[in-house]
C-alpha cells in the first residue's frame, strides 16, 4: 500500500511512541496491576463455626458482667410533682408508693418506699437576704434502707420537658454566654428572639437571653438531713445530721466552665430573663448583681441540652461521706410548675458504678447478642456438619453443570 | 470515453477486488443499471419513486431518486423550492445564479452548510451553559440545586448554607471538567481537521454563496475563536494561524501555491513507473505536459476501445440529442473572457463551500463530497482509499467526469461553464445521482447556437470527505457537499453522551427514595404540626410561639426543614462517589498491562470514564471484520502445483480447530513456529542458492516452503520444476497490480493492487524470483532469476464479483499465445477442459480444502494455449463486445466466457487474512461467557463467511441460514414485494424453529439470555437488512436471529451497522458493545452501550468516537470478562452499600425525631453529618467500588461463565436494593436506640454521676457505632481483604475518633464542647460501640453465611476452589507473559466446558507431553496421502505443515463424516465432471449458492473419491 501520510495528531501521537521509549506502558506494579497481596475471605463452615463461638463467648461474658455491675447500683426516685397540690399542708402525710422507685437490695433494714411530703410555704431571702419573698416548699421524708457508698449523686428528672426543639436548642448566644457585651441590635432578632429585649421597650437586652436560659428549673433543694442518726461512739448523740451535698462544684463537666464567662454588661444594660423575676426581683442591681456563669454549674447543666424529653440533670453530690441507712429529709423549693405542661419533676438519690446509674439494658443486650450468637453456632454446627455437609468449592454446584443432570462421575472429576 | 467505462474498469483488476468493488457499490450497476440510468437521465424520468430519506434503517442503495437533470429543460422552480437541506441542488459555475435562486438583495437564496464541522459537544464559548444544562437534565442534580435554594432561608433550619452548596458545586464542577477533558481531544481533532490545506480556487467568483456572509454570530464567535486561539497558542508553540487566507508559505511538498501543475515536479514520481509510458489520449490543443502516471488500467480495452465520444456513435438517441452527442463534451467556454486571477491556494478545509475548485494532491484527504472534473492521468482515472468510510484499505478507481477532462488549469476553471444538478444530501456511500449541465458550440458549426448537453454523474466520478487520493498525482474538482451534508458525516452520528444502564436505573430507585423521603417528611410535618397544636405541652409554656405561628404553617415549614435534615437519602455523595469510583476504575483500565499493546504503545485508553460497568453486562458484541478480528494482511502462505502441496503455516483457525480437539495449542504453536522459523531458514538458504535475488528480503517472506525451493532446484525431477517454474511464472504474469521500485541500499519492488491478495500473489512470485518490474509498452517487464524478460499482454479480462475470475493473454517469448486464469476454484474447475488431468485435480481438490480448513483463501491457477487463429477471432468479437454502446458489459463477459474455457489446472494458492492474534481464543471465551457476537461488515458474503469460520463463529456441525432478497435491478420491484419476499425468508427461518415472530416470543427471548445452541448460523447481505430492518420485519429479524449462534451481516453500511445495534440493543433491552476500527464503524460504535475502537495503524476515527480504545480485538477479553465484570459487580455493590450507609445515618436522624415532636433538630453535631459522607464512610465504599475482586483476573478468564450473571443482569437488580434499604432500615434501629437505652433510660451513664445524655453528645454514642457498623458491612460485603481496604477502613474508624477529639478540643465546637474526653472515658461509650455494630451485623452476617453455604452463587464456589488452591497455576503466571504472547498465556485453559471440565482436562494432558504424542494415535497419515506420495515420487520429504492439517482431519472425520458430505473436494470434482457453467451465466444476478459458500467440510473425501 501507499507509504501513508498522517496528520495533525496522529502524527503527534505517533512522534510521542517511539518504540524504544513506550511512553504509555503502564507500570508493572501490584498496585496498578490490581494484584496486591490480599486476604480472600472465604466464609466456609468452619470459620463460620470459629468466628460465632468466638462471638457467643464474647457477648455472654460482657452481657453478665454488665448485669452484674447494674445490679451493684442503689438508687432511689421520688416524683414529688405533686406535692404542693396533694401533700398534706403543713404536716407530714404518707407519699404515695407510686411516686417512688428505688433500687435497694432485698433484705434492707427500712422499707424505701415508705415515704412522707408536706406541703408549706416558707419565706426564702434572696441575694443574701435583700429581699424574700415567700414560696411554696415540699418537705420529703424519705428511707435509704441500706448505706451506700460515695459518690453519692443527687439528680432532678424532669419529664415531658422538650429541651431539643428545633428553635430552641440554639436560643442562646455563644459570645453574651462567655461574658462578652455584646450589642443589642445583634441580640434583638437573633436565635435568642423573643428573649432577647426586655418587653416594655426599655431597650434593655435579657442577660442571659434566649429561651433555655429563660426556661431554666429552678426548683431547690436542700442537702438531705438524716433525722435518724445512729450514736455512734462517745459523740454526743444528734438530733439530726444534714448530709452535705455540694450543688455548685463537680456538678458539671469541668471543661464546660470554657464556655461561660462573667458577664462584661453595665448592669444598666441588661435585664434578667422574664422567668428569673422570682429570684431578681428588681432587676439587676449592685446588691443582686447577674450571675457569674463562669461558676454556676447548674446553669451550665442546664445548658446541656437533653437529647430526650424525659431527663436527669446532676443537682448536688458527695463524693466523700458515705449515706447513711435511715430516714432522711429534704426541702424543696418548688418554683417550676410542670403540671403546667403534664410534665413531671423527681429528684434522684443514687450511687455510680462505671457503667453510670443503675441501667439493666446493656447487661441485657450483650445477653442477647451473646445467646443468638450461641445458638447460631449450634445450629450451624448441626447444619453444615451433620445434616447438610456441602464439598468445599464443589463444582457441581455451578449453574453451568445444572442443567445437564449431574452425572456422578462427570461430577467429581476436580481433584 | 463512454460513462460505463468508468465503471467496467471499477470491475476490472484482479480477483478478488472487484467483489470489493461491487461491495463499494451496492447498487451493482455495473451492467444494466447504468446503461437504465443513463436512458432515464436522458428521458427526463422524474423522480420515480419518493424514497423517503430513511437515515438510519436504509442503506445498501437507497433507490434511485433522480433530480431534474436534464439540461435543456431545467425545472427550476421545483429545485429552489426547498432550502438546500432536502432539496435537490444546482450549482453554478461561471453562470449568474437565475434568478429564482436568489433572494431579493440578490444573495443566493439557498445557504449550504459549512464545510467546518464540529464533531465535539462543545465549544470554548458554549461549554459552561451547554454542559451545566446537560447536568441539571439530572433529576438529582436539580433536587441538590433546589435543596441548596432551600437551605439559605434559616427558616428552615439550614445550618449552614454556603457549606451545603459545596458538594453540588464540586459535583457540577468535577463532571464538567471530566466532560471538557473527554471533549478536548475532540475539539484538537476537529480544529487540525477543520485547518487542514486544501489547494482552492481563489481569485474567482462562486456565484452559489453570498461572499461575505458571516453573520454577527459567528464574528462574535470568531473574535472568541481568537481569544482562545491566543491562549491556546500560549499554552502551545505549534499553533497555526487561523487565518481565513493564509499565503505564508509553508515547509513541505505544496508550500506554493501551484499556478499550474507544470510549475512542480511531483515529488510522487518515483522511479519505477512501469507503466509510465502509457499512451496519452489528451487533446492535440493541450499545451501541456502532462507528468506520466502509472495507471494499472487495462491496455486491452483501451487499444481496442478508443475514445467513444469520438467515434462511438450510435444513433439510438434522442434526435435532439444526437449531433451534440458526438461532440466529445467539453465544459470549458473557449470564449469566456476571464480575470486570469484564479490561482489553486492553498486553504484550510473550513473554508471550502459549495462550489468551489478543489485541487487534491496525491495522499490527501478529500476535505468535502467532490465531483471530480479531472486528474492527472489521462483518462481521468484515479484511486482512493476509503478506509474511513468501509474500513477497506484496497485501492478504487474514481473516474473524471468526461466532458471535465480538458480542465486542467486555474484558468481552465474560470472559463468552464456549466451547471450541476444534483440530489439532495444523503448518507448513503455507494450512491449518487447528479447530472452536469453545460451548453457547448459544435465543432462543426462555430458560430451556431451552442447546443445544451449533459452527462450524468455517479457516486464513480465522486470523491467523498474521509477517502485519501492515492496513486494520483492530482484530482481536480468542485465542492458539491460540504461539512455536515457530507456522506461521511450523513453517517457519522452525533457523539452521543453515554450513560451508564446502572446509572440510568438508578435513577428509579433514587425516585423511590425520594417517595420514602416525602413520607418521612410528610410524617415530620403532621407529628410536628400536631404538637405545636398542644397547650399544655414545655413548647406552649417556655418557647413563646412555633417557627411558622399557627401549628400548620409550622408543620409546612418542618415539611421542608425534613426535607433538608433527610436528604442524604439522595444521598448527592453518591454521585460525587460514582464519578469517583467510575474515574478510578476508568484509570485501572487504563493500567492494565494485560490490555498493553506494545508495538503501538497502545495502552486500552477509556475515553468515556463513566461507563464501565455496562462493559460486565455485555449480552452482544457486534464486530467488523477488516482490522478488527482480521489485521488485513494477506499472506501468501501455501500452495499446490502440479499436485504437490507446498508451505507452512500455523494459522489461528488451524490453533482455534486444535483447541477444540483438545490438543495443547500453546505448546504446538511454539513447537510449529520454532519448526516453521528453521523451515524459514532452510528455504531462504535454497533461494539464494538458486538465485541472489536482490528483490528478496529475509522478513517479506511468507511463503515458507523449503520443498517448493528444492522442487524449484530441479531435487525431485524436471516435471516437478517445470511445473513450480510455470506456476510462479503464471503469478507473475497475471495479475493487474502496478509496482513500484523502491530505492535504496536494499532495492524493493512493491506492489499495489485493488486487492491485497493479488498483491499477495505478485510478491510471493517475487520472493521465489519472478519479479515483476513493471508493464512498459503492453508487456509485463520480469526478472526471472536474475533474467529480465518481457511478456507482451495481449489482453487482460478484469475480474468482477460475478465472473470471479481473471484473465491475461499473453504471448510467450516462444511465439505461443497463453491465457492465464486465476479465479474462485469452483469458477476454475467448472472450466476445466473435460476428461483431463483427473489424477491432478482432485489432488488439488484436496489441498485446497485442507487449506481452507486451515482458514486460507484459495484461488485456483490455470492456463490455455491459445491457437493464433482462435485468437484473432476471438480478438474481433471481443473489440466489438467493446465498442457495443449497449449491453457492453454483458457482451464483453460474453465473450470473455468463451475464452476461458478448456482450461489445464496449474495449481492454487492459499493466501492467509491474517487474523488478529487470538481471535479464535478470545470469541471462544466469550461466547463461553454468554456473549453472542455478531460480525458486520462491509465485505462480501463469501469473505465474512470465511472468516467466520477461522474464528471460530461457524462450523460445520451449523446450519447456515441464508436471509436474502435479490435486488432486482431494473428497479421494477416495488418496496412491498421486496418486503414481502424478505418475510417470507424469516418465516423459513423461524420454521426452523417453530417460531413465528409473535410478541410473545418476543417477550420471552428478552428473558432469556442463554446463549443459542450452536446449530445455526445466519448470514444476511446489506440489501436484505434493508427490508428485515424495516418496522414490521424487525422483530422476526431479530427473534430470528436470537436463536442463531452467529450471525453475519455483509456490505451494510455504516448507518446500517448502527440500525442493526439498535435493533438489538432496544429489541430485546440487552447491553450491546461494538468494535470496529474504521470511519465505518462510528455510527455502530456511536450507537452501542459500549464502543471500542482498535488502535491500528490505520485512522483513528473509530478510536475518537469510542469509549474504549484497544490494541487488538483479544484485549477485548480482558476488558469484558475482567475489568467489565469487576467494574459492574463492584459498582453494584458499591451502590447498594451507599444506600444501605445512608439510610443507616438518615433514619437514625429519624428516630431521634420521636423524641423531639419532629421538630427537625439534629442529634448529630453538624460536622458529624458533613464529615459522614465525606470522611466516615466514603472512602471505604469508593475503594470497594474500585479495588475489590471477587475472583482474580486469571480466575475471571479462566471461568468466562462467571460473566453470565453480568449479563442477566443480577449483581444489581431492585430486590438486591431493597434488601439493603431494609437492612439499612434495621441498622438504624439498633444504631439509634441501642446508644438511646444505655443513655437517656439512666440518671447517669458516665461513671462519674456526670452528664453524657446531651443532645449532640447522645450523637457521637449514637455515630460512633454507626459508623463503625457502617464501615464493617463494607468490609464484610468486600471479598478481597487487601492492606489498603483495611487500612482505609480502620482509619475511617478512627476518623471519627480523631476529628471528634480535634474538634471538640475547642470551645467552637458549642455544645459539642469536650465531648471528646467525656465520652470516651466512658464504659456505657465503649460497650455500646462494643454491642452495637454486632446487633446491626449479625442479620446480614447470617444470611451470607447461610447462603454462602447452603445456596452458593457460582462465585462462592469458584473462590471455594480457588482457596483450595485449583487456579494457584493460573495465578503463577505472570502477567507480562499475557501481554507479550497474546491472550494464549490468560486463556489457555478455558476455552471450552467449566472449570471442571477445564481442570481435569487439563490434567489429561498433562500426560501428552509433547504433541507428538498427542498425535500418534492418528499418525502416520492415511493410505490416501501416502499414495499421493507416491505417485508423485516425493517420499521423502518432509511436510509438518501438511502432515498436521491431514492429522487433524483425520482426527475429526468420523463425527463429521455423516453430517457433511458437502465437502470442497467432492464438490469441486462434481463441478468438474458436470461441466456447469451456472457462474458464469448468472452474471447479472448476485446468487448465492451454498455451493460457493466455502464450507469447512471435515468429513473431506471420502474413500470413495479418493481411490481412482
Amino acid at each position: 500500500m501507499a507509504p501513508r501520510r498522517r496528520r495533525g495528531a496522529d502524527a503527534a501521537q505517533e512522534d510521542s511512541s517511539e518504540p524504544d521509549a513506550p511512553k504509555n506502558r503502564p507500570p508493572n506494579t501490584a498496585f496498578r496491576q490490581q494484584r496486591m497481596k490480599a486476604w480472600q475471605c472465604v466464609l466456609t463452615p468452619k470459620l463460620i463455626v470459629t468466628i460465632f463461638s468466638i462471638l457467643a463467648a464474647i457477648y455472654l461474658g460482657f452481657g453478665a458482667y454488665l448485669t452484674w455491675l447494674a445490679h451493684t447500683v442503689r438508687d432511689l426516685r421520688i416524683d414529688y410533682t405533686d406535692c404542693i397540690r396533694d401533700a398534706p399542708k403543713n404536716e407530714a402525710g404518707i407519699l404515695p408508693p407510686k411516686y417512688i422507685s428505688a433500687h435497694f437490695s432485698e433484705n434492707a433494714a427500712l422499707d424505701p418506699y415508705e415515704a412522707q411530703w408536706q406541703a408549706t410555704k416558707r419565706n426564702i431571702s434572696y441575694h443574701n437576704g435583700q429581699y424574700t419573698r415567700e414560696r411554696d416548699v415540699c418537705i420529703i421524708q424519705f428511707n435509704i434502707p441500706e448505706r451506700l457508698e460515695p459518690s453519692i449523686s443527687f439528680y432532678y428528672y424532669l419529664e415531658n420537658f422538650y429541651q431539643n426543639h428545633r428553635r430552641y436548642v440554639g436560643s442562646f448566644n455563644a459570645k453574651q454566654l462567655l461574658g462578652d457585651p455584646v450589642e443589642g441590635s445583634s441580640i434583638n432578632g437573633s436565635t435568642c428572639d423573643p428573649i432577647s429585649h426586655e418587653a416594655n421597650g426599655s431597650g434593655k437586652i435579657v442577660y442571659p437571653c434566649g429561651i433555655i436560659a429563660n426556661s431554666i428549673f429552678n426548683d431547690t433543694f436542700s442537702s438531705p438531713t438524716l433525722l435518724t442518726v445512729p450514736a455512734t461512739g462517745d459523740a454526743p448523740p444528734e438530733t439530726e445530721r444534714v448530709y452535705v451535698m455540694e450543688n455548685n462544684t463537680g456538678i458539671a463537666w469541668p471543661g464546660l466552665a470554657d464556655l461561660y464567662g462573667k458577664t462584661r454588661y453595665n448592669l444598666s444594660q441588661i435585664v434578667p430573663p422574664p422567668n428569673w423575676n422570682e429570684s431578681y426581683f428588681f432587676g439587676y442591681t449592685p446588691d443582686s448583681p447577674p450571675p457569674d456563669l463562669h461558676t454556676w454549674e447548674g446553669f451550665q447543666n442546664w445548658m446541656m441540652l437533653a437529647a430526650s424529653p424525659n431527663f436527669y440533670k446532676l443537682y448536688q453530690r458527695n463524693d466523700r461521706d458515705p449515706m447513711l441507712v435511715g430516714t432522711y429529709m429534704i426541702d424543696i423549693v418548688s418554683n417550676f410548675d410542670t403540671n403546667l405542661y403534664n410534665g413531671r419533676k423527681s429528684f434522684v438519690i443514687t450511687t455510680v458504678s462505671t457503667m453510670g446509674s443503675r441501667n439493666i439494658w446493656p447487661g441485657i443486650i450483650f445477653l442477647i447478642v451473646g445467646g443468638i450468637c450461641l445458638i447460631l453456632d449450634v445450629y450451624f454446627i448441626l447444619s453444615f456438619f451433620l445434616w447438610k455437609p456441602r464439598k468445599l468449592g464443589d463444582p457441581s454446584y455451578l449453574s453451568w453443570n445444572q442443567p445437564q443432570a449431574p452425572a456422578p462421575g462427570h461430577a467429581t472429576s476436580a481433584p | 470515453m463512454d460513462p460505463n467505462k468508468a465503471e467496467d474498469r471499477d470491475d476490472a483488476t484482479g480477483p478478488e477486488l472487484s467483489m470489493q468493488r461491487s461491495r463499494w457499490a451496492t447498487r451493482k450497476l455495473t451492467v444494466k443499471s447504468s446503461a437504465m440510468k443513463r436512458l432515464s437521465l436522458l428521458g427526463k424520468l422524474h423522480d420515480r419513486k419518493a424514497s423517503t430519506e430513511k437515515k438510519r434503517a436504509s442503506g445498501g442503495s437507497e433507490s434511485l431518486r433522480q433530480s431534474q437533470v436534464d439540461g435543456a429543460q431545467e425545472d427550476v422552480a421545483s429545485i429552489n423550492s426547498d432550502s438546500a437541506g432536502a432539496a435537490p441542488r444546482q450549482v453554478y459555475f461561471n453562470i449568474p445564479l437565475p434568478d429564482e435562486l436568489k433572494d431579493q438583495n440578490g444573495n443566493p437564496s439557498t445557504q449550504y452548510p459549512r464545510n467546518k464541522i464540529r464533531t465535539a459537544k462543545y465549544t470554548p464559548l458554549s461549554f459552561v451553559p451547554k454542559n451545566l444544562w446537560f447536568q441539571f437534565h439530572n433529576v438529582a442534580n436539580i433536587f441538590f440545586l433546589f435543596l441548596v435554594i432551600l437551605n439559605i432561608f434559616p427558616i428552615f433550619g439550614g445550618v449552614n448554607p454556603g457549606l451545603n452548596a459545596v458538594p453540588l458545586i464540586f459535583i457540577v464542577c468535577v463532571t464538567a471538567i471530566k466532560d471538557a477533558v473527554e471533549d478536548y481531544r475532540r475539539t484538537i481533532l476537529d480544529i487540525e481537521l477543520n485547518n487542514a490545506p486544501v489547494h482552492r480556487l481563489v481569485g474567482w467568483d462562486n456565484v452559489n454563496v453570498e461572499e461575505d456572509d458571516v453573520s454577527v454570530w459567528r464574528r462574535f464567535k470568531k473574535a472568541n475563536t481568537r481569544v482562545f486561539g491566543a491562549v491556546w497558542h500560549a499554552i502551545s508553540g505549534s499553533w497555526k494561524k487561523e487565518e481565513d487566507v493564509d499565503s505564508k508559505p509553508q515547509k513541505g511538498a505544496h508550500a506554493d501555491p501551484r499556478l499550474s501543475i507544470q510549475t512542480t515536479h511531483t515529488p510522487w514520481d518515483s522511479a519505477g513507473s512501469p507503466r509510465s509510458q502509457r499512451q496519452s489520449f489528451m487533446s492535440a490543443r493541450e499545451d501541456i505536459q502532462m507528468t506520466p502516471v502509472p495507471s494499472p488500467l487495462p491496455k486491452s480495452t483501451n487499444t481496442g476501445l478508443p475514445d467513444l465520444d469520438v467515434d462511438g456513435a450510435s444513433p439510438t438517441h434522442l434526435a435532439n440529442q444526437l449531433a451534440a452527442h458526438d461532440v466529445k463534451g467539453d465544459l470549458v467556454n473557449h470564449n469566456l473572457p476571464i480575470s486570469g486571477k484564479a490561482r489553486f491556494h492553498k486553504d484550510a478545509w473550513k473554508n471550502l463551500v459549495v462550489g468551489d475548485f478543489v485541487r487534491i494532491y496525491n495522499d490527501d484527504e478529500i476535505p468535502a463530497d467532490i465531483i471530480i472534473l479531472a486528474t492527472s492521468a489521462a483518462d481521468g482515472a484515479c484511486y482512493v482509499e476509503t478506509k474511513n468510510l468501509d474500513g477497506e484499505t484496497n485501492l478504487k478507481v474514481r473516474s473524471a467526469l468526461r466532458c471535465g477532462r480538458s480542465i486542467k488549469h486555474a484558468r481552465d476553471c474560470e472559463r468552464a461553464q456549466f451547471v450541476i444538478d444534483s440530489e439532495p444530501p444523503q448518507p448513503n456511500l455507494y450512491k449518487f445521482n447528479g447530472a452536469i449541465n453545460w451548453r457547448q458550440s459544435l465543432p462543426w458549426d462555430e458560430d451556431g447556437e451552442p447546443v445544451s448537453m449533459s452527462e450524468p454523474i455517479s457516486i464513480d466520478n465522486m470523491l467523498l470527505r474521509g477517502c485519501n487520493l492515492r496513486n494520483t498525482e492530482w484530482a481536480l474538482g468542485i465542492v458539491i457537499f460540504t461539512g455536515h451534508d457530507t456522506k461521511i458525516m450523513m453517517n457519522a452520528g452525533i457523539t452521543p453522551s453515554k450513560r451508564a444502564r446502572i446509572a440510568r436505573e438508578l435513577n428509579f430507585n433514587v425516585i423511590c427514595n425520594f417517595g420514602v423521603l416525602l413520607v418521612m417528611c410528610l410524617i415530620a410535618a403532621i407529628a410536628n404540626g400536631i404538637a405545636w397544636a398542644q397547650t399544655d405541652a414545655s413548647l406552649y409554656w417556655f418557647e413563646y410561639g412555633s417557627i411558622g405561628g399557627t401549628p400548620g404553617l409550622t408543620g409546612f415549614i418542618t415539611f421542608w426543614a425534613s426535607i433538608i435534615q433527610f436528604q442524604n437519602l439522595i444521598p448527592i455523595s453518591l454521585y460525587i462517589s460514582l464519578e469517583i469510583v467510575r474515574t478510578l476504575q476508568a484509570y485501572f483500565i487504563y493500567s492494565d498491562l494485560g490490555m498493553y499493546y506494545e508495538p503501538i504503545d497502545q495502552p486500552c485508553i477509556p475515553k468515556s470514564w463513566n461507563i464501565s460497568d455496562d462493559v460486565g453486562q455485555i449480552e452482544y458484541i457486534f464486530s467488523d471484520k477488516t482490522g478488527t478480528l482480521t489485521q488485513n494482511v494477506m499472506e501468501f502462505k501455501k500452495a499446490t502445483i502440479h499436485g504437490q502441496p507446498y508451505g507452512e503455516a500455523y494459522t489461528e483457525a488451524q490453533a482455534g480447530m486444535n483447541k477444540r480437539l483438545g490438543i495443547d495449542v500453546e505448546q504446538e504453536s511454539a513447537q510449529v513456529k520454532a519448526e516453521i522459523a528453521r523451515a524459514k531458514l532452510r528455504a531462504l538458504a535454497g533461494l539464494r542458492e538458486l538465485h541472489d535475488n536482490p528483490y528478496l528480503h529475509d522478513e517479506d517472506l511468507t511463503f515458507i516452503a523449503p520443498d517448493f525451493v528444492d522442487d524449484l532446484a530441479g531435487k525431485h525431477g524436471q516435471e516437478q520444476q517445470k511445473a513450480n517454474e510455470h506456476f510462479m511464472l503464471a503469478l507473475a504474469l497475471c495479475h493487474t497490480v502496478i509496482s513500484e521500485k523502491q530505492l535504496g541500499d536494499k532495492p524493493k519492488m512493491i506492489f499495489k493492487a485493488q486487492s491485497p491478495d493479488e498483491a499477495a500473489l505478485v510478491s510471493t512470485a517475487r520472493d521465489m524470483g519472478f519479479t515483476v518490474l513493471g508493464m512498459h509498452n503492453d508487456m509485463i517487464e520480469l526478472n526471472i532469476m536474475g533474467e529480465d524478460r518481457h511478456y507482451p499482454v495481449l489482453n487482460t479480462i478484469e475480474f468482477n464479483s460475478s465472473r470471479k475470475r481473471m484473465s491475461s493473454i499473453i504471448r510467450m517469448p516462444d511465439g505461443k499465445i497463453m491465457l492465464f486464469c486465476k479465479g474462485a476454484d469452483s469458477v476454475i474447475y467448472s472450466r476445466l477442459k473435460k476428461g483431463e488431468q483427473r489424477e491432478l485435480r482432485l489432488q488439488t481438490a484436496k489441498h485446497l480444502e485442507m487449506f481452507a480448513v486451515e482458514g486460507l483463501r484459495t484461488l485456483c491457477i490455470a492456463q490455455r494455449e491459445l491457437s493464433e487463429q482462435e485468437y484473432i477471432a476471438w480478438r474481433k468479437d471481443h473489440d466489438v463486445a467493446a465498442k457495443a454502446l449497449e449491453n457492453r458489459e454483458e457482451k464483453l463477459e460474453e465473450v470473455a466466457d468463451r475464452i476461458e474455457q478448456d482450461l489445464t489446472l496449474l495449481g492454487g494458492t492459499a493466501i492467509e487474512d491474517r487474523l488478529q492474534d487470538g481471535v479464535p481464543d478470545t470469541i471462544a471465551l466469550l461466547g463461553d461467557a454468554g456473549i453472542k457476537l455478531w460480525v458486520l461488515t462491509g465485505d462480501k458474503v463469501e469473505t465474512a463467511i470465511n472468516i467466520g469460520f477461522s474464528c471460530n463463529l461457524l462450523n460445520n456441525d451449523m446450519d447456515l441460514l441464508r436471509i436474502q432478497v435479490n435486488e432486482d435491478e431494473s428497479g421494477q420491484t416495488s418496496e412491498d414485494d421486496y418486503l414481502q419476499a424478505a418475510e417470507q425468508e424469516l418465516d423459513r427461518g423461524l420454521s426452523n424453529f417453530n417460531m413465528t415472530g409473535s410478541d410473545e416470543e418476543l417477550k420471552k427471548a428478552i428473558h432469556d439470555h442463554e446463549p443459542p445452541a450452536a446449530t445455526h448460523g445466519l448470514v444476511i447481505d446489506g440489501f436484505t437488512l434493508r427490508w428485515v430492518l424495516s418496522d414490521r420485519l424487525k422483530q422476526k429479524f431479530l427473534l430470528l436471529c436470537k436463536q442463531c449462534k452467529s450471525v453475519l451481516c455483509c456490505r451494510v453500511s455504516p448507518a446500517q451497522k448502527a440500525a442493526v445495534v439498535s435493533m438489538v440493543k432496544n429489541g430485546l433491552d440487552v447491553m450491546t458493545l461494538s468494535i470496529g476500527d474504521g470511519a465505518n464503524d462510528v455510527a455502530m460504535i456511536q450507537e452501542a452501550d459500549v464502543g471500542v475502537g482498535i488502535a491500528g495503524e490505520e485512522g483513528r476515527q473509530a478510536v475518537m468516537s469510542s469509549d474504549y480504545a484497544i490494541g487488538q480485538f483479544r484485549f477485548l477479553q480482558r476488558l469484558v470478562l475482567v475489568h467489565g465484570r469487576w467494574s459492574y459487580r463492584r459498582l453494584a455493590e458499591s451502590i447498594s452499600n451507599f444506600f444501605y450507609k445512608n439510610m443507616v445515618w438518615t433514619w437514625s436522624v429519624f428516630w431521634y425525631q420521636a423524641f423531639c415532636n419532629f421538630d427537625i433538630s439534629y442529634i448529630f453535631d453538624y460536622t458529624y453529618i458533613l464529615m459522614f459522607n465525606l470522611f466516615f464512610t466514603s472512602v471505604p465504599v469508593v475503594l470497594m467500588g474500585v479495588l475489590d475482586q471477587d475472583v482474580s483476573d486469571k480466575v475471571a478468564l479462566a471461568v468466562p461463565q462467571l460473566y453470565r450473571r453480568g449479563i442477566e443482569r443480577l449483581e444489581w437488580t431492585q430486590t438486591k436494593f431493597w434488601a439493603y434499604m431494609v437492612d439499612g432500615v434495621y441498622q438504624s434501629i439498633m444504631s439509634f436506640f441501642i446508644p438511646y437505652i444505655v443513655v437517656v433510660l439512666t440518671s447517669s451513664a458516665s461513671g462519674n454521676g456526670l452528664d453524657v445524655a446531651e443532645r449532640t453528645r447522645l450523637g457521637a454514642y449514637i455515630a460512633h457505632p454507626a459508623v463503625f457498623t457502617i464501615n464493617m458491612y463494607i468490609l464484610i460485603n468486600t471479598y478481597r481483604w487487601d492492606w489498603l481496604i483495611l487500612l482505609v477502613v480502620a482509619i475511617s474508624d478512627l476518623f471519627v475518633f480523631f476529628w471528634t477529639g480535634i474538634y471538640t478540643a475547642f470551645t467552637y465546637a458549642g455544645a459539642f464542647y469536650q465531648t471528646a474526653p467525656q465520652v470516651y472515658g466512658e464504659l456505657t461509650f465503649w460497650m455500646t460501640l462494643l454491642v452495637t455494630p454486632m446487633v446491626c451485623l449479625l442479620p446480614r452476617l447470617v444470611v451470607k453465611c447461610i447462603q454462602k453455604q447452603g445456596f452458593p452463587y457460582d462465585v462462592d464456589i469458584i473462590r471455594e476452589q480457588v482457596s483450595l488452591g485449583k487456579f494457584d497455576s493460573l495465578e503463577a503466571e505472570p502477567l507480562v507473559a499475557a501481554s507479550a504472547n497474546g491472550s494464549e498465556g490468560s486463556s489457555s485453559t478455558s476455552s471450552d466446558g467449566t472449570s471442571k471440565t477445564k481442570s481435569s482436562k487439563k490434567g489429561k494432558h498433562a500426560q501428552y507431553a509433547s504433541v507428538d504424542e498427542d498425535r500418534r494415535p492418528i499418525y502416520p497419515p492415511s493410505v490416501a496421502t501416502h499414495n499421493t506420495r507416491t505417485q508423485n515420487g516425493s517420499d521423502d520429504r518432509a511436510r509438518p505443515s501438511y502432515d498436521r492439517i491431514r492429522a487433524s482431519m483425520d482426527r475429526v472425520r468420523p463425527s463429521l463424516e455423516q453430517s457433511n458430505d458437502f465437502t470442497s473436494a467432492a464438490r469441486l470434482s462434481r463441478i468438474e465432471s458436470s461441466h456447469s457453467n451456472h457462474d458464469a451465466t448468472s452474471s447479472g444476478q448476485r446468487r448465492f449458492n451454498l455451493n460457493t459458500v466455502r464450507k469447512r467440510g471435515l468429513s473431506a473425501f471420502s474413500k470413495k473419491s479418493i481411490d481412482p
